[in-house]
């Protein structure tokens, strides 16, 4: 049986359909783990104090508002969760509107709603009463210890909730100043023509199962292969490693073995053109101004 | 010397409290003590600080109460409006920064037992752009400043190689630095490399005497050469910083005959100095350092 991750109940009017929450959301991360690469030890993370080694045990940890840099306001678990909104069981409609009129910008996680033991009957008949109206009903409810924004909408008797950003979380367009063209670049007739060609011809019905993620089968299958103990040759794709370290290493061995020469008189013709000009630089200066002032004093 | 003071340094008025609070208890070395040392090092030492933000290692218990002493990147808020501040964009957002541009500052730097400076490689207005390539030569025991001046040797030779000088300075504390002035144009994006492919090439060389990587295990009786403070947000002990030791030694500069002596005698003793023989040298030699602000080099292309 599905596991309810909330229950309580749709209210409105004087109809009141006790309701369980369901996630309508499969996490399909791929968990990994953090382990050293010589002997696969796992990873610990320690919280410790900043500029110490000191672990700062749990109960020890407050959280904070930092007024200015350094200064901070700690709050309590206490406080905090006096402030938290009061644990109501509600899913309190405020309104119904056309779906049609919600940016998508403002919809975030899905969930299902499913009828409570015995509430089968008022829960169909709302899915109905929905459906047919083709409205989505906007509702608040406290879930997590945090007031939620929600639309609720029905198709094939079965309702799902989205919950919502709240209109002051979306930022709107005119924030991001010069993110945009201040005015309409004029746009050649022809050019649009082609765009809006281009659109229809590219144009189908929308079906989810038609995009997958692709990275993440590619990952699957990169540990499976490793699991069967196959060597994995890295696609050349991959991003350059730094590996500059060791080359100027070489370079530079190669660079003072040249310097070397066979005697040190001979060193200056040796050594590739840009040293031997910083040197004949570098030398005249400091005859001036290096050691011969120390040494002066 | 009375407890608490107000004194005028250069036309600026200064508070001096607890001037009799011993900061170095195996010495008796007091506030006081530091106050005086940094305002006589100070003509030398300043031009070294000028124009780099400064981070600060406090210890106002003491150089024995490691509890009390912290790092204080962040120009304190209680400071003096005369002092000079500048931004530095850390990782947590910018900080403002202390700057040392002359005597009043050096002197409340000592006031707030502010024993240790340490500054950036370069100066706030290129932010990005060393003055020096700095190698810092950290013994690990059983190996001493002895095998330090041997590898500083090596750095002169190879530095040499292609013209270019070095100077060396005593840390201070157990190991030597070496300074390649630079004070042109090349950004720390080609000395890091460069100070890396170096100590990877000594380590590669002489692996019995060097080790370039971090780790502590790796260091026993070898000389680690960190070449990783060639960085933006990295700091060195500054010229003539005194450290928090038994005894009040300062980070000196040292002449390459006398990196040379310690080598062949085997004995690292001449190379420590603690505040009165800092300030004997400075009389003598004057700044030993002083190429190091003036030299213009550029690292080899390789």
């Amino acid at each position: 049986m599905a596991r309810a991750i909330w229950s309580g109940s749709i209210s409105f009017g004087l109809l009141n359909v006790p309701v369980r929450l369901y996630s309508a959301v499969a996490r399909r991360n791929i968990a990994l783990r953090e382990i050293r690469d010589s002997d696969s030890a796992r990873i610990k993370h320690r919280r410790v104090a900043e500029g110490t080694d000191e672990e700062v045990p749990y109960e020890n940890i407050v959280k904070a508002y930092e007024i200015t840099p350094g200064r901070y306001v700690p709050l309590t678990k206490d406080e905090m969760s006096a402030l938290a909104p009061e644990k109501t069981r509600a899913i309190e409609v405020q309104d119904f509107v056309n779906i049609e009129e919600i940016d998508p910008m403002y919809f975030d996680s899905p969930y299902y709603l499913g009828p409570a033991d015995g509430a089968e009957k008022a829960y169909s008949l709302l899915a109905a009463a929905m459906e047919k109206s083709g409205k989505a009903a906007i509702a608040r409810f406290v879930f997590r210890n945090k007031e939620h924004l929600a639309a609720i909408r029905a198709s094939d008797n079965v309702l799902t909730l989205t919950t919502m950003r709240f209109a002051d979380e979306v930022v709107p367009a005119s924030e991001l100043d010069d993110a945009f063209p201040q005015k309409q670049g004029k746009v050649a007739k022809k050019e649009q023509e082609m765009a809006e060609k281009l659109i229809e011809s590219l144009s189908t019905e929308f079906d989810p199962s038609s995009y997958r993620d692709e990275y993440r089968e590619q990952l699957l299958e990169l540990i499976e292969t490793k699991a069967e103990g196959k060597e994995v040759v890295a696609p050349e794709t991959e991003e350059p490693q730094p590996t500059k370290a060791p080359d100027l290493m070489a370079a530079l061995e190669e660079s003072i073995a040249a310097a070397k020469g066979p005697t040190r008189s001979s060193k200056k013709a040796k050594s590739a053109p840009k040293p031997s000009k910083s040197k004949t630089k570098a030398k005249s200066k400091s005859k001036s101004s290096g050691r011969a002032k120390a040494k002066s004093k | 010397m009375a407890e608490n003071r107000v004194v005028e340094v250069d036309g600026r008025e200064l508070k001096l409290t607890n001037l009799d609070k011993v900061l170095y208890p195996q010495a008796g070395f007091t506030k006081g003590q530091v106050v005086d040392y940094y305002a006589n090092v100070a003509p030398v030492m300043v031009p070294h600080l000028d124009g780099r933000a400064v981070t600060l290692r406090r210890f106002p218990e003491g150089v024995d109460d490691l509890d009390a002493a912290f790092f204080e990147k962040r120009c304190p808020k209680h400071r003096p409006k005369w002092v000079k501040t500048t931004p530095v964009q850390a990782e947590t957002g910018k900080i403002d920064f202390c700057v040392c541009d002359g005597l009043p500052t050096l002197i409340w730097f000592a006031q707030l037992a502010a024993i240790e400076l340490h500054p950036s490689l370069s100066r706030s207005r290129a932010p990005k752009r060393p003055t020096v390539l700095a190698f810092d030569l950290d013994p690990g025991a059983p190996a001493d400043v002895v095998d330090c001046c041997r590898v500083a040797l090596r750095l002169r030779e190879m530095f040499g190689h292609f013209g270019v000088e070095s100077f060396p300075k005593t840390s201070g504390s157990k190991g030597l630095q070496v300074y390649v002035p630079l004070n042109k144009k090349d950004s720390y994006e080609v000395t890091k490399p460069f100070a890396k492919a170096i100590a990877q090439l000594l380590e590669k060389q002489t692996p019995d005497l060097v080790v370039s990587k971090m780790k502590k295990v790796e260091r026993e009786g070898k000389v680690f050469v960190d070449w990783s403070q060639n960085h933006e947000r990295k700091t060195t002990i500054a010229v003539y910083s005194l450290r928090a030791r038994e005894h009040p030694t300062a980070s000196t500069p040292i002449t390459w005959d006398e990196v040379e002596t310690a080598a062949d005698s085997g004995d690292g003793s001449t190379l420590v100095f603690a505040a009165d023989a800092v300030l004997d040298r400075i009389e003598q030699h004057g700044d030993l350092f002083a190429p190091v602000l003036e030299l213009e080099q550029e690292l080899p292309e390789l």
